[in-house]
C-alpha cells in the first residue's frame, strides 16, 4: 500500500471532534501506511488514542491565527494585525513547509493528505505537494470563509487565504468533505471528486429506546457538544421561558453534555450539566434520560456558507441514541436539508418562538409523529453514520489517488 | 363608443390594498367593459397595467422632506407639489375616467384635486373618514368632525399634529370640496351615515358600493390540511386576527388583553396572527401562538381563515373591513367592536358578534362564548358565507363600479355638449 502522510492541525485523539473522526479514519489504514505531521495550536491538549500508539506523529507548534487586536491591554492600530498576518504568512509558514517536507521524505510518503482547517494549513497544502511532487488529497471540516471571519482576519489577507484555498482544491486529486452538500459544492466549483466523511459511531453503540416520551409529567431536552448556534439555543430558552417551562402540561428539564456551560439564563432547577462524557456513555445518557435532542444551526446571514456546507457532528450521536431531534436552523442548511429528506427531526426554520413552540407541542401531543421521528433517525444512523459507511467513504476518498483500502 | 371605457386608478401603492384599489378586480372590470390601468406612487409588483406615478429622479426624496415639513407645521397632504403634474402623465391623458383611492397618505396634495377632476370625470373612494375630519383618520368617539373640528382632543391620532390646526385643515378641505365634480364611493352604511352628517360631504355625489372578494378563492374548505400547513395543532379552538400593533385603530392591545382575560375553562387555544410578529409572547404559556407575519400570498390567507374557528377584528375604527369579509367568505364568524362599519358588514348580532368598543372584558366574553360553542360557530359560519355570497361578490362589486364609471363619463360628456 502507498505510504500516506497526513498533515493536520489536530492529531487523532479522543477529546476533540475532529481528532475523533481522524482517529477513526487512521484505524482503517494498515500499520506502516500512515504518518502524521501535526501543526498544532499551542493551546490544544490532545489525549492520544492507545490503540494508535504506534502511529508515527511529528508535532510542531502553530503560530496563533487569531487577529492581533491588543498588545498588553492596548488596542493596536488597524494596520498592525494586517502586518502581523502578513508576517506570519511570509516568515512563519515557509519553515513549516520545509519541516513537513523533510518529515514526508523521512517517512517516504507517496501521498499527501492535508486537512484544510485554518489559514496556516491552507497556506501549506499546495506548496508542500508541489515541493514533494506528491498527489494531494484535501480534507475540509468547515468552509475557510467561516474560519477567517471567526478569527477576524483582515480583508486583504482573507483574499490571499481564499485564493490559497482555491489553489489547494484545484491541485487536489480528491476531497473529503464535511457533508453531502459540501461534496457537491466543491465538485461543482473545483471539478475535484469529493466524498462526505462525517463523524460516525460503532453500530454496537446504537440504541433503540421506546418511541415515546418517557414520563407523562416531564419533557427532558438533551443537548450534547458545542454551543455554536447561540441565537438558536437562546430561541429555545426564550420559548421555554415564554411557555413557563411547560409543554402541554409537562415540566421541561434540560440535560446538557459537553465541556461548556450552556449560555443563557436558565433556572437551576431546570438544568443538569453532566460535563464531557465518553461517546458510549453520552449515547446512553441521551437515549435513556432524554426525550428530545436539541440541535441548533446558525440562521444568520453571515453564517450562511458554513450552514449550507458543514454538518453538525452531534447529529450522528443523536441518531445513535434513537430519540427524536429538535432542529432549529435554516431549512436550506446542510443538516436542514438532510433532516427534511429523511423526516428525521422536528424542525423550526428560525429561532422564532412560535415555530419552536409548535415543534415542541407536536412532539408531545402527536405520539405517532414522535415515534416516526425516532425511527427515521435510527434508520438514518444505520444508513449513513456507521463506521462501516464511513470506511466505505474513506476508501472512495483514497481511491481518488489510486490507494486501495483493504 | 365601441372601445372599452378607460379608467385610471390612482393610489399610493399597488399590492397593499389591491383588494380595494381595483387591481384585483381588473379581470372583472374588463368583463364589464372597463379597461383599467393603475398609476401608483410606490410600485411593488410587476403587473404591466401598473405604472409608477411621477417617476422623476429624486422626487421621492424631495417628497419625504416635504412630508417632514408638513408634519412639523401640523399640515397634511398640502404641499406635495408634484401632484399637479399628474395631469401630464400619458396614462392620465389616456383615461376616460380617473378613480382616486389612497391619495391622502402623504404623497399627494389634495389641492391638486379640483384641477384634476376638472380635466377628467372622477370617482373618489373614501377608504376611511379622513376626508371628513380636520386631521384624524378615524374620529374615534369624537363628534367634532360634524361641526368643523378645532380644539381636537386627540392630536396624537394619525395623522398626528403638533399644534391644533384641525379647524384650519377642516376649513381648507371645505374650500377644496366646494364645487368639486366627483362621485364619492363609500363601502358601508356606516360611512354613508358619516358622510350624510358631514358638512364637508354636502353637495358631493355619494354612492354606497360595498367592496367584494373572490368568492371562489375565499371559500370554506377543510381546516385540517390548512392547520397542518400553518403548524396549528389540530385539537385547539383557533382564533385568527390581524395584529397591527403600530396602528392604534386596529385594537391589537385589546385583543391581547382579551386573551389574557380568558378563564381556564376555555382551555388552550391557538392564536393565529398575521402582520406584526412577536407581540403574543405573553400568551404562549397558555395558548399556542402562530405568528404568520406579513402575508402577500392569498393562498396562505385562505389557509389562515380556514384554519380559524373565529376571526377577531377588534378595530376601534373601520370604514369597511375587508379581512372580516374574507373570513366570512371562508365560513369563519367574526367578533368585532361596535360603532364602526364592522357590525353592519359582518351581520352582527345574528351572524357576527359585536361588543361595545374598548370593552375588553366583553371581547373576552365573546371569544369565550364562541370558543365553547361549536354549534353556534358552525351556524354563524354558514350564515357568514351566505352573507358574503349575497353582498360581497367581487363580480358584483366590479359591475357596480363599471356602472358608476359609465355614469360619470356620460355626465361629463353631456355637460360638454350642453
Amino acid at each position: 500500500m502507498k505510504r500516506i502522510m497526513l498533515l493536520t492541525d489536530i492529531p487523532p485523539c479522543t477529546n476533540y471532534t475532529a481528532g475523533l473522526v481522524t482517529a477513526q479514519l487512521c484505524r482503517s489504514l494498515p500499520a506502516g501506511a500512515l504518518s502524521v505531521f501535526c501543526v498544532q495550536n499551542r493551546g490544544l491538549k490532545p489525549e492520544y488514542c492507545d490503540d494508535l500508539a504506534g502511529l508515527p506523529i511529528r508535532t510542531v507548534a502553530k503560530t496563533g491565527e487569531n487577529r492581533a487586536t491588543y498588545h498588553r491591554g492596548l488596542k493596536l492600530p488597524r494596520v498592525v494585525p494586517i502586518g502581523v498576518e502578513l508576517f506570519r504568512r511570509v516568515v512563519r509558514v515557509p519553515p513549516l513547509i520545509r519541516q513537513a517536507e523533510a518529515y514526508a521524505r523521512e517517512q517516504r510518503a507517496q501521498v499527501l493528505w492535508v486537512v484544510l482547517q485554518g489559514q496556516t494549513m491552507v497556506g501549506m497544502a499546495a506548496p508542500l505537494a508541489k515541493r514533494l511532487g506528491l498527489p494531494l488529497l484535501t480534507h475540509v471540516w468547515d468552509p475557510l470563509s467561516w474560519w477567517l471571519r471567526a478569527h477576524e482576519v483582515d480583508r486583504a489577507n482573507r483574499t490571499l487565504d481564499l485564493r490559497a484555498f482555491d489553489r489547494a482544491m484545484r491541485a487536489s486529486m480528491g476531497c473529503a468533505a464535511a457533508s453531502w452538500a459540501m461534496a457537491e459544492h466543491y465538485t461543482a466549483r473545483y471539478g475535484v471528486p469529493a466524498v462526505p466523511i462525517i463523524a460516525a459511531l460503532d453500530p454496537a453503540l446504537a440504541r433503540h429506546p421506546p418511541g415515546r416520551v418517557y414520563r407523562t409529567d416531564t419533557l427532558t431536552i438533551g443537548m450534547a457538544g458545542q454551543f455554536y448556534a447561540d441565537a438558536e439555543w437562546m430561541g429555545l430558552l426564550d420559548t421555554l421561558q415564554a411557555m413557563e417551562w411547560r409543554v402541554a402540561g409537562r415540566e421541561v428539564r434540560l440535560r446538557v453534555l459537553g465541556g461548556h456551560v450552556p449560555p443563557g439564563d436558565i433556572p437551576p432547577e431546570r438544568l443538569e450539566v453532566l460535563g464531557w462524557r465518553p461517546q458510549a456513555e453520552a449515547v446512553n445518557i441521551l437515549s435513556e434520560q432524554c426525550d428530545v435532542l436539541f440541535c441548533g444551526y446558525p440562521c444568520s446571514t453571515d453564517m450562511r456558507e458554513v450552514a449550507q456546507l458543514s454538518f453538525p457532528a452531534k447529529l450522528p450521536t443523536y441518531f445513535a441514541a434513537g430519540r427524536p431531534v429538535l432542529f432549529v436552523g435554516p431549512a436550506d442548511s446542510s443538516p436542514g436539508r438532510y433532516l427534511a429528506e429523511h423526516g428525521a427531526a422536528a424542525r423550526a426554520d428560525a429561532p422564532d418562538l412560535p415555530l419552536i413552540q409548535a415543534a415542541l407541542l407536536r412532539l408531545v401531543e402527536d405520539p405517532a409523529w414522535y415515534a416516526s421521528l425516532a425511527a427515521a433517525g435510527q434508520k438514518a444512523f444505520a444508513e449513513d453514520f456507521t463506521l462501516a459507511r464511513q470506511r466505505e467513504n474513506f476508501a472512495r476518498f483514497l481511491s481518488f489517488v489510486g490507494v486501495e483500502l483493504t | 363608443m365601441n372601445r372599452p371605457l378607460r379608467v385610471l386608478q390612482i393610489s399610493s401603492t399597488d399590492l397593499v390594498g389591491s383588494r380595494f384599489n381595483g387591481l384585483s378586480i381588473a379581470g372583472q372590470l374588463a368583463a364589464a367593459g372597463i379597461e383599467s390601468r393603475h398609476l401608483v406612487w410606490d410600485k411593488r409588483g410587476n403587473d404591466e397595467s401598473v405604472s409608477r406615478a411621477l417617476p422623476y429622479p429624486g422626487l421621492r426624496a424631495v417628497s419625504r422632506l416635504v412630508g417632514l415639513g408638513e408634519a412639523a407645521m401640523s399640515r397634511h397632504a398640502r404641499w406635495q407639489a408634484q401632484s399637479w403634474l399628474l395631469a401630464r402623465q400619458p396614462w392620465f391623458q389616456w383615461a376616460d375616467v380617473v378613480h382616486y383611492h389612497l391619495i391622502h397618505d402623504g404623497w399627494f396634495a389634495m389641492g391638486a384635486l379640483p384641477g384634476l377632476t376638472r380635466r377628467k370625470p372622477s370617482v373618489w373612494t373614501w377608504h376611511d373618514p379622513w376626508p371628513m375630519t380636520g386631521h384624524c383618520i378615524y374620529p374615534i368617539g369624537c363628534d367634532r368632525w360634524r361641526g368643523g373640528c378645532g380644539e381636537c382632543p386627540r392630536l396624537d391620532l394619525p395623522f398626528a399634529m403638533l399644534q391644533d390646526r384641525t379647524a384650519e385643515q377642516f376649513a381648507w378641505k371645505r374650500g377644496l370640496y366646494d364645487g368639486l365634480d366627483v362621485d364619492v364611493v363609500l363601502a358601508s352604511d356606516h360611512m354613508m351615515r358619516m358622510a350624510e352628517q358631514s358638512p364637508l360631504a354636502a353637495g358631493l355625489r355619494l354612492h354606497k358600493v360595498p367592496f367584494g372578494v373572490d368568492l371562489d378563492l375565499f371559500s370554506p374548505g377543510p381546516s385540517g390540511p390548512a392547520r397542518e400547513r400553518l403548524g396549528v395543532r389540530p385539537d385547539r379552538v383557533t382564533v385568527a386576527l390581524r395584529l397591527a400593533a403600530s396602528n392604534p385603530h386596529k385594537g391589537a392591545a385589546d385583543a391581547i388583553e382579551a386573551f389574557s382575560l380568558l378563564g381556564d375553562d376555555v382551555g388552550s387555544l391557538c392564536i393565529l396572527s398575521t402582520q406584526d410578529r412577536g407581540y403574543l409572547r405573553g400568551l404562549m404559556a397558555r395558548h399556542q401562538v402562530v405568528d404568520l407575519g406579513w402575508i402577500q400570498d392569498d393562498r396562505v390567507m385562505v389557509d389562515a381563515y380556514r384554519a380559524a374557528d373565529i376571526f377577531l377584528m377588534p378595530s376601534h375604527g373601520e370604514a369597511f373591513g375587508m379581512m372580516a369579509v374574507e373570513a366570512m367568505a371562508c365560513g369563519t364568524p367574526v367578533i368585532s367592536y361596535d360603532d364602526c362599519s364592522l357590525p353592519e358588514v359582518t351581520g352582527a348580532p345574528g351572524i357576527g358578534i359585536a361588543v361595545p368598543r374598548g370593552d375588553r372584558v366583553a371581547l373576552a366574553g365573546a371569544i369565550r362564548a364562541l370558543a365553547m360553542d361549536p354549534e353556534d360557530r358552525a351556524r354563524r359560519g354558514l350564515a357568514a358565507r351566505a352573507m358574503a355570497e349575497a353582498q360581497y361578490d367581487q363580480i358584483v362589486f366590479a359591475g357596480r363600479l363599471a356602472e358608476l364609471y359609465r355614469a360619470a363619463a356620460a355626465r361629463r360628456s353631456q355637460g360638454a355638449v350642453a
